[in-house]
């Protein structure tokens, strides 16, 4: 039974901008589409707080702004607040009064009233106006759209999956997957899959495209040497754009322009040409901040040509009381994920049939894979049918994909040493407290007077008890905070 | 295979329209994958009902199996061959109905004025079947009529049949209400599975005939089976003058429900009586169906049932529900030996009764006489799951009977015994859905819920080094069970609910009724003690609980249950527990708003009990049941007044266990069999090995020549009165408190 | 004189606890019995002791129909 360590898996574009710098932060606010585009990543009551603030000229204390948001759970307005800050988009001033940042204030009025002249948000091909598609180039339609990101995105996760291994992607999308650690380099054999790539695999298509774009963004700083500001600013921009238009590539930077041939490789973006002076964003692009992942969820998966098929939009996967599953899919892809934690037993033209069980499901656990990803992935693929029973997922399915998740857990094994005989409780005590210090206990016992040290904390605690005794002897026999002896082996 | 272990089938087209075709067929296993929620369902269930078996019946995909036996069934309730193929089905699938059903259905045995015939609308079918010398060598041959020489009639329709107790108006009240959507849908639909409607044309077709010496009929009957041509048993007995009519119908206020009438429906399709198999939950109304049958057939009618318990509720049933005269209707038991008065009547008794072959006493064998020397219009085969199929084979050989109908709540396919009801009884005709029941309201909703237990350190590392029966006793006597079981009843009780606790194993079950100071019975609890308790049960409100062993599985009749635990149970079998969530699936208080019943199966953890429990429960999850695991009950570490908190004691306990007796594990000990017992209503874990415990038990029974007194009686009605003339039967006698006896002419 | 022991710690549940023990009767595993929870054991005997919890644990589990069929 192998212990399995799950590695936490950052998807989160919070959680990137929250780390960045505030001097970045403050560039980014420069680019009135990333305003907006942030803003709308908020949750609603962040929203609301910033809006209020937007067009008022009051100086505003904390405790103002709690009356403000008429709110009677204190911890959500503490906790939209507490992302603001972090944010750097509200900013606490020494006076204890609260202020937007200055930069996001204004480009944010800008985009809102319309004011400033920008191509903050895409300059549209040849003509500047909308309505003037009569122009000589025939528009692919967004089906054709969904088409390119719905091939080019699957054929990075067919890859990672190994269905397709003949359809190599490009060189930036292997020198992602390897940077984020999804794949790694088997001797000789290329790349496999690791055990985050799984996780990844679970996850719905908006969080799988952020996770990589945020991957691409640590690629793209160290090893590229673009400017994090330019890229995020673009991605951004992305996310403003509407699905079907055309935007030029003109008054784009040189850094964004390698964006474009990178992020047409992953199905971002579509361009007739490669040296086509237009490009069109995809839905992957256009609802990369809609902050609404259901929406997207499955642009990639399911089959946007067939019309019968919409029902699988809004999920495709039913399970039954008896373990069954039956998935309403002919996606090669989605069935090469059931069969990580399935045990698959009938495919038909449109549907597929499959089981739980204990093995199936521990095979996806020994692969990393987590109880509650199996389950959150059940959930959010759930046929639009079990939603109109109580509870999404039968209960009993539930609990049983944790029962066998806890049953693997059942024995965990530390490699140790283990102390023992102290002279007196009181060199017991110090040990232990050092120990900890360190972080390398693994259990101890006040009664039996016993450490278990790991393995890799071991020379430093027998170091610091070879140090107590040398401190003893210089002190002349001083017992009180003594370790008796030297440590065996 | 592709490398995943998928079998493919995708490359088979769906038909244009699939959006409204809910189902998919398995080319490889005969399989059918049935969309329960769509609109075509219900529909489709009736017809996927008929031509195949239910594998499983969840709340949103089911799914079904067609074999060669279900394809028989389909075929003997008048499908033909081309109405179950679509055109689009794979090859493979029609090429298995085409050859399951070219052959069935076409040759028919009947009955006529106790003359046996083979009938067939195909006259080649018959010529065929007559180059077999064992058929021919049947054949009677009336003035030397020559070889293709058949008898010819007009084939049989249902006009002018009304089956009773069917609420006609609510019926076209439905169809009105459905509109014409439905009608939209109906057309549809039956462009996917051609309902018969042809095919009843088809039958106004000559059919032919010829006749068989009835001392022959069943070799004729296993040759045709043999040759592929399994013969259906129907009999006319609209017009049949020869037996005499029985005066029975239902009382008017009798309605049945459409699931009843469903499966009377499947009976009485063309007008003829058809001989089969009907499988309906318990508590869902079996004998009603059986009771309307007999309403329909109007002709003598023999029932027989597994113990001398059943044989009363039978009897009280009938007055119940139907008119008849109690002068027509009479019981033969071990102690009662009545014979109805006039041409025709009922008459109720077990299978040991009338399939017994030990010397009879002298009322017995005349009472015998009785049966066999006449002529039955119908045969009713209670639980006809657990009756041995020797036993089986004797009822139907010495019993001359036109219509034979086995009911049964649990035709668990582990056993194997389909292929013998088959060809003894008939196909079978209906399967009722647990779920859409529940659902309805007609049984009771379920919560199931399996409990862990965990092991005591003690009990656990003793559990490690001791033999397998040692096992089971420790595993039953664990003392955190122990505590969980008093915490559940406790919990229960206080809510209003009447539990009953099960446990097969008799040592746990008597150590754990002491300790809560609970009523208990088992096999060994005396007749009248039982009825005392039972009745206690059900009118005391003070007596809240009672522990049952496993002659509590079937028979004993206690509305008033809305929970049961479960403490230990007979290793893997799927149908006791079936069985035993039966015992709920009639609790009066079902129609309750938001009414719960409970079954808990309390399960020590990382013992093979717990093997034992998931695999119980297989059956039930088919039906749609969900088992929710309970690792920890909320509020137990609290609760005061558990037995067992205390180390000592539990050592003390664990000390008690070691020394008990090997035997006290076992689970067989408890039940003796009584005259009219039928052994097979004890679960078993083997078939074959408890069907040799019969014969042995049979000689024990032989020497006394007659009912054991001593032995266990079935349920609340059990009485042991001495039939025969041995001196041992005078001592038991006494044990019948005259207060049970009159219990019984109460209900 | 504190001395220190090589080994490895298992965490277990009572259950498992006694399921070792158990082998540590047919061939010794423990080194030092911790607490309920926890045991030193065998470093080069771990593998052995995985082994055999797993192979209770499956020998009560019912399986499904297709985790029998060998894929």
């Amino acid at each position: 039974m192998p212990t399995v360590i799950v590695a936490h898996f950052k998807t989160n574009i919070y959680e990137y901008l929250e780390a960045l710098q505030k001097s970045t932060l403050d560039k980014l606010y420069e680019e009135p589409a990333t305003c907006l585009a942030i803003f709308r990543l908020l949750p609603s009551l962040a929203r609301q707080l910033v809006m209020s603030l937007l067009f008022s000229t009051q100086i505003m204390s904390k405790a103002d702004l709690k009356q403000w948001i008429k709110n009677d759970k204190e911890s959500l307005s503490y906790e939209a607040l507490d992302k603001l800050q972090k944010l750097h988009i509200m900013i606490e001033q020494e006076n204890k009064t609260i202020a937007l940042n200055s930069s996001f204030k204004q480009k944010f009025q800008e985009c809102l009233t319309g004011g400033g002249t920008h191509q903050s948000f895409g300059k549209l091909y040849n003509k500047p106006h909308r309505h003037s598609q009569s122009n000589s180039h025939k528009l692919p339609d967004i089906k054709l759209l969904d088409e390119h990101a719905k091939t080019k995105w699957e054929e990075i996760l067919h890859f990672m999956v190994g269905t397709d291994r003949m359809n190599s992607p490009g060189a930036s999308v292997l020198k992602v997957v390897t940077k984020a650690n999804l794949m790694r380099e088997k001797e000789g054999k290329g790349l496999e899959i690791t055990n985050k790539g799984f996780q990844f695999l679970l996850q719905d298509v908006n969080t799988q495209v952020w996770a990589f774009l945020i991957q691409y963004l640590d690629l793209a700083s160290e090893m590229l040497h673009m400017n994090v500001v330019e890229v995020l600013n673009f991605f951004f921009m992305l996310g403003s754009l509407e699905l079907g238009q055309d935007y030029s590539v003109e008054g784009l930077t040189d850094t964004q322009r390698q964006l474009l041939d990178d992020l047409t490789n992953y199905g971002l973006i579509y361009r007739p040409k490669k040296s086509s002076k237009r490009y069109y964003p995809t839905r992957l692009a256009t609802t990369l901040t809609s902050g609404n992942s259901a929406i997207v969820s499955n642009v990639a998966s399911n089959n946007p040509t067939d019309d019968d098929d919409s029902a699988t939009e809004q999920g495709f996967i039913i399970v039954e009381t008896n373990y069954k599953l039956y998935a309403y899919t002919s996606s090669q892809l989605q069935i090469s994920v059931l069969n990580l934690f399935c045990n698959l037993q009938f495919q038909f033209s449109n549907m597929v049939t499959a089981e739980l069980t204990r093995e199936s499901v521990r095979k996806a656990l020994k692969h990393g894979i987590t109880a509650s990803q199996i389950i959150s992935y059940l959930t959010s693929h759930a046929h639009p049918q079990m939603k109109k029973r109580p509870a999404l997922l039968p209960s009993t399915v539930v609990d049983q994909i944790q029962l066998w998740e806890m049953e693997l857990n059942r024995l965990v094994i530390t490699n140790s040493y283990l102390y023992k005989e102290f002279r007196t409780f009181a060199d017991y005590e110090v040990v232990l407290k050092h120990a900890n210090t360190l972080g390398v206990v693994v259990w101890s016992s006040d009664s039996k007077k016993m450490i278990g040290i790991t393995e890799a904390g071991h020379e430093r605690v027998k170091a610091f008890i070879k140090r107590k005794i040398v401190q003893r002897r210089s002190n002349g026999g001083d017992t009180t905070s003594s370790a008796g002896g030297t440590p065996a082996r | 295979m592709s490398p995943n272990g998928i079998v493919d089938y995708s490359s088979i087209k769906l038909k244009n329209h699939h959006a409204s075709r809910p189902l998919w067929i398995n080319p490889g296993n005969g399989h059918i994958i049935l969309e329960a929620f769509s609109p075509f369902a219900e529909k489709a269930q009736d017809f996927l009902i008929t031509i195949s078996e239910p594998v499983s019946r969840p709340s949103l995909i089911h799914e079904y199996k067609m074999t060669p036996y279900s394809l028989y069934a389909a075929v003997s309730v008048g499908l033909e061959t081309e109405a179950i193929i679509d055109t689009e089905i794979p090859d493979s699938v029609i090429e298995m109905i085409r050859e399951c059903t070219i052959s069935y259905g076409k040759v028919k045995l009947l009955l006529k004025q106790n003359r046996y015939f083979v009938e067939s609308s195909h006259p080649e079918v018959l010529q065929m079947l007559l180059q077999d010398p064992a058929i021919a060598e049947a054949r009677i041959n009336t003035d030397g009529a020559a070889q293709d020489a058949f008898i010819t009639n007009k084939a049989p329709t249902d006009k002018g049949l009304v089956i009773p107790g069917k609420n006609d108006t609510t019926a076209d009240a439905d169809n009105n209400a459905k509109g014409n959507n439905a009608q939209d849908d109906e057309l549809l639909f039956n462009t996917v599975v051609a309902i018969d409607k042809e095919d009843e044309e088809d039958e106004e077709d000559e059919v032919h005939s010829f006749e068989i010496r009835s001392e022959k009929f069943e070799n004729v009957k296993k040759r045709c089976n043999e040759l592929n041509y399994p013969m259906l048993e129907e009999y006319d007995f609209r017009n049949d003058a020869s037996l005499a009519p029985l005066e029975i119908d239902l009382k008017p206020i009798t309605v049945i429900r459409p699931y009843q009438e469903k499966c009377l429906s499947k009976m009485f399709g063309n007008g003829r009586a058809r001989s089969g198999i009907i499988v309906l939950p318990c508590g869902a109304g079996k004998t009603l169906v059986g009771i309307t049958a007999a309403c329909t057939i109007k002709k003598s009618c023999l029932v027989l049932c597994t113990s001398a318990v059943s044989v009363m509720q039978w009897k009280q049933q009938f007055l119940q529900w139907s008119n008849i005269k109690e002068s027509q209707i009479s019981v033969f038991t071990s102690d009662q030996k009545e014979k109805f008065i006039g041409q025709s009547g009922i008459v109720i008794s077990t299978y040991s009764m009338v399939a017994n072959t030990r010397t009879r006493s002298y009322e017995a064998s005349k009472m015998m006489d009785f049966i066999t020397g006449r002529e039955w219009g119908f045969i009713l085969l209670d639980e006809v799951h657990v009756v041995p199929a020797n036993m089986f084979r004797r009822v139907v050989t010495t019993i001359a009977a036109h219509t034979k109908l086995g009911l049964t709540a649990t035709l668990v396919r582990e056993d194997d015994k389909i292929q013998d009801l088959n060809f003894l009884i008939g196909p079978k005709l209906y399967e009722a859905n647990w779920m859409d029941l529940a659902s309805k309201g007609h049984i009771a909703n379920v919560q199931c819920a399996e409990v862990w237990c965990d092991m005591t350190p003690e009990f656990y590392a003793e559990y490690l080094k001791a033999s397998s029966r040692k096992r089971m006793l420790l595993y039953a006597m664990n003392p955190n069970k122990l505590q969980a079981c008093q915490f559940l009843i406790q919990y229960h009780e206080e809510r209003g609910d009447k539990v009953i606790v099960f446990s097969d194993n008799v040592y746990a079950l008597e150590k754990y009724a002491r300790l809560l100071g609970v009523p208990f019975i088992h096999g060994k609890t005396k007749p009248p003690e039982r009825m005392y308790i039972l009745s206690k049960f059900q009118h005391d409100s003070a007596t809240n609980t009672i522990f049952l062993s496993k002659v509590g599985d079937t028979s004993i009749d206690l509305p008033e249950a809305t929970c049961l635990i479960q403490i230990s149970s007979h290793y893997g079998s799927r149908r006791q527990e079936a069985q035993r969530l039966g015992r709920i699936l009639r609790a009066k208080r079902r129609n309750d708003e938001g009414f719960n019943a409970f079954f808990y199966s309390l399960v020590s953890r990382d013992t093979q009990e717990m093997f034992y429990s998931t695999k119980r429960q297989q059956f039930l999850i088919d039906q749609g049941y969900a088992f929710k695991v309970i690792t920890k009950l909320e509020g137990m570490e609290k609760a005061p007044n558990l037995v067992y908190r205390d180390h000592e004691e539990q050592m003390k306990l664990l000390g008690e266990v070691l020394v008990a007796n090997d035997n006290a594990a076992d689970l067989d000990n408890d039940i003796e069999a009584n005259a009219d017992d039928l052994p097979g209503t004890v679960t078993s874990r083997n078939f074959n090995s408890q069907a040799k415990g019969i014969v042995r038990r049979t000689t024990n029974m032989k020497s006394l020549s007659g009912a054991d007194h001593m032995a266990y009686f079935e349920g609340t009605g059990g009485h042991g009165r001495p039939s025969g003339s041995t001196p041992r039967k005078k001592a038991p006698a006494k044990e019948h408190h005259p207060l049970f006896k009159r219990q019984w002419m109460k209900k | 004189m504190v001395k220190a022991v090589k080994g490895t710690i298992v965490k277990c549940d009572p259950a498992v606890k006694q399921v070792i023990i158990s082998l540590d009767k047919k061939e010794k595993v423990i080194i030092e019995d911790l607490d309920e929870n926890h045991l030193l054991i065998d470093t080069s005997r771990v593998d052995y002791i995985k082994k055999e919890v797993e192979k209770l644990l499956e020998e009560n589990t019912y399986k499904s129909e297709l985790d029998k069929a060998p894929n």
